[in-house]
């Protein structure tokens, strides 16, 4: 057992450093064969991941697997060490199987400076892939804000024509959040006797309820930009409508969901009592609701079909934080699905606009027309992703936004009725923008030539994807369940503690604030009450 | 009883109980319309422009700083001296 789980280790080592290495080999190659180079090296990545979905036992229990830890900096107990689980394992395969993607993307879309652009976003998949593999707190924050460079130079230097006021934009909004959890990890670190910044010795600090609020404020600020959660998410169209296609598939497929994965990953077990407390619910599940709607009309009236797109994210990412503060077995089994849908169906959509943009140079909606005559099979991926992205039964955006929505409604039941009509204004987004650039009448001006061979590999496997997690979402719902199970009954063990410290009341109100402190939330409410 | 083929009923018939027209009136219009107000006035009008405004906010701050950076030694003389006499004045009181 101890000896497979050695041999199995040097598995994520490998994942995380080739793509470095990948990286810095692009660099010394020649310009001619950087493209070749960088797509051979996200490959053997990809090959990698398929080991590890393969070699991920869910019969093991929900903990991390395939765990190696060394010390880093042993002074202050920062140890670069690596796991994968049920809720990161998707993760990083979404990595794996985006970026090689996205690379051969890029082959006809980026013509300058080819060598510094892929071994920027072979570096982009090195920090992503840290961000998911690391089970330090130091570690993962190290990663965290590395994604930020390779993305802020692939929007500012491959961008158009406004790409410096987008990338800046991206660059400070998202920093500052990180910056408030930065602190936030310092005070838990202090707060836990300043020996580890393991997430395991982390999960068992003991944080009063108001500490729990305030440092889920500023984790979850952390995130929610990142997401981006309404209001938080006006960098987001700009960021996207200025990166060049491979940056929009990237940060739309996996950059958002460094976002979320946090929310599951440390707000929930981190601090269960903030994040269980209905006024937390409520407003983060209004906050989703509300970018569901507001951005799904924002959407239709967007003339910039990667604009449009743009604000569709926005609107799966309100489904996945809906799903999230559901707080069930079936929210969180939902808001993963989607999770990985929207990384498939929105790359896809990336990356057909990116091609529509390669051979009329346009990206508004007006300018095309009629193009389904002339692009048969260009047409065809474009309405299976664009279903899976409004959520048609039989593509992923069902299976995922149906679960999370079943769970919404077992939590806050208005909630997931205003959220379910999001999925009908997806419909009005998106079936208008389909209808406008490839029925109606033909542009004479537009000769649009179909998928090449290239190109059909490039999104064959998207659609691959979409199609299997929407009729046979089961493999991925057996591996992921143990570990979301895991981390419900986090929350839910932490409610009945609190509860049975309420429940001593028998104490009396001054021995409850002897024993729990004046600024804990029971011993308050209870003071309140006597008051009353 | 015959009718015309132009009566009202007819009409009323022919265009289906002007049940798109209808439709369109009363949730296609008003759905475009909030739209685009969720759009221009809400997303950048209110949104966007706070952000955008907390930038500038901070450009301010450097340009107001900016002003006492004239590149003329004697304005940094006289600042210099400010501030000594301001240490001073601390450090006596």
């Amino acid at each position: 057992m101890l000896a497979s789980s050695f041999n199995q280790s040097w598995l994520l080592h490998a994942l995380l450093w080739l793509p470095l290495i990948g990286s810095v080999h692009v660099l010394v190659t020649t310009r001619a064969k950087a493209k070749m180079t960088a797509l051979c090296w996200s490959s053997l990545v990809l090959l990698l991941s398929i080991s590890l979905w393969l070699g991920y036992s869910p019969d093991q229990g929900p903990g991390y697997q395939m765990v190696s830890s060394f010390d880093w900096i042993e002074m202050f107990g920062v140890s670069y060490s690596l796991g994968v689980d049920g809720i990161s394992l998707f993760m990083v395969i979404l990595t794996a199987f985006i970026s090689p993607i996205a690379i051969l993307g890029a082959f006809e879309y980026i013509k300058k400076k080819e060598k510094a652009f892929y071994s920027l976003m072979l570096l982009l998949e090195f920090a992503v892939l840290g961000v998911f593999l690391s089970t330090d707190m130091f570690l993962f924050y190290v990663f965290f804000e590395l994604t930020m460079i390779p993305m802020y130079f692939i929007v500012g230097i491959w961008g158009g024509d406004r790409r410096i006021y987008a990338a800046v934009k991206f660059f400070l909004y998202t920093s500052l959040g990180s910056l408030l959890m930065l602190v936030g990890i310092l005070y838990m670190y202090t707060k836990g006797g300043s020996q580890s910044f393991a997430i395991s010795h982390f999960l068992q600090i003991p944080l009063s309820v108001s500490e729990q609020l305030w440092l889920f404020g500023a984790f979850g600020l952390a995130f929610a930009i990142k997401i981006p959660l309404f209001p938080l998410h006006t960098w987001l169209p700009d960021a996207h409508v200025e990166a060049p296609t491979p940056g929009s598939v990237v940060l739309a497929s996996v950059l958002l969901k460094m976002g979320t994965y946090g929310f599951i990953r440390f707000l929930l077990p981190f601090f269960p009592l903030a994040a269980s407390a209905p006024v937390v619910i409520t407003s983060l599940m209004g906050l989703g609701v509300l970018g569901i709607l507001l951005c799904a009309w924002t959407a239709a009236v967007q003339t910039d079909a990667k604009k449009l797109v743009a604000y569709t994210s926005v609107a799966h990412m309100g489904f996945v934080v809906l799903g999230i503060f559901a707080l069930n077995e079936n929210g969180l089994q939902g808001a993963m699905i989607i999770m990985i849908s929207h990384g498939l169906s929105t790359g896809a959509l990336f990356l057909l606009l990116g091609m529509l943009y390669e051979r009329t140079k346009t990206r508004n909606i007006a300018d095309f027309g009629g193009l389904a005559t002339m692009a048969p099979w260009l047409t065809t991926a474009f309405l299976i992703s664009a279903f899976a992205s409004i959520g048609v039964p039989g593509t992923s955006g069902f299976t995922g936004e149906f679960l999370a929505l079943i769970g919404a409604f077992e939590a806050r039941s208005t909630m997931a009725i205003f959220a379910a009509s999001g999925v009908v204004f997806a419909t009005y987004y998106m079936l208008p923008m389909i209808q406008s650039i490839f029925f109606t009448r033909t542009n004479p001006e537009n000769i649009v030539n179909d998928l090449s061979r290239r190109e059909i590999l490039v999104l064959f496997p998207l659609i691959i994807g979409i199609i299997w997690l929407g009729v046979y979402p089961k493999p991925f719902m057996d591996r992921m369940a143990p570990s979301l199970d895991l981390v419900i009954e986090t929350v839910e063990e932490a409610q009945r503690i609190d509860r049975s410290t309420v429940d001593a009341v028998g104490l009396g109100h001054e021995g409850l604030v002897a024993w729990l402190g004046p600024d804990n939330m029971a011993t308050r409410s209870i003071a309140a009450c006597r008051e009353f | 009883m015959s009718k015309s083929p132009d009566s009202k009923l007819s009409q009323f018939l022919y265009n289906k109980w002007y049940i798109d027209e209808l439709y369109d009136e009363w949730i296609v219009r008003p759905l475009w319309r909030i739209s685009h107000f969720c759009w221009r006035k809400f997303d950048q009008g209110l949104i966007d422009r706070s952000v955008n405004l907390s930038g500038r906010f901070a450009k301010g701050i450097g340009w107001f700083g900016s002003l006492f950076h004239t590149g003329q030694v004697n304005t940094y003389a006289f600042f210099l001296t400010v501030g000594l006499l301001a240490v001073l004045i601390m450090v006596i009181t």
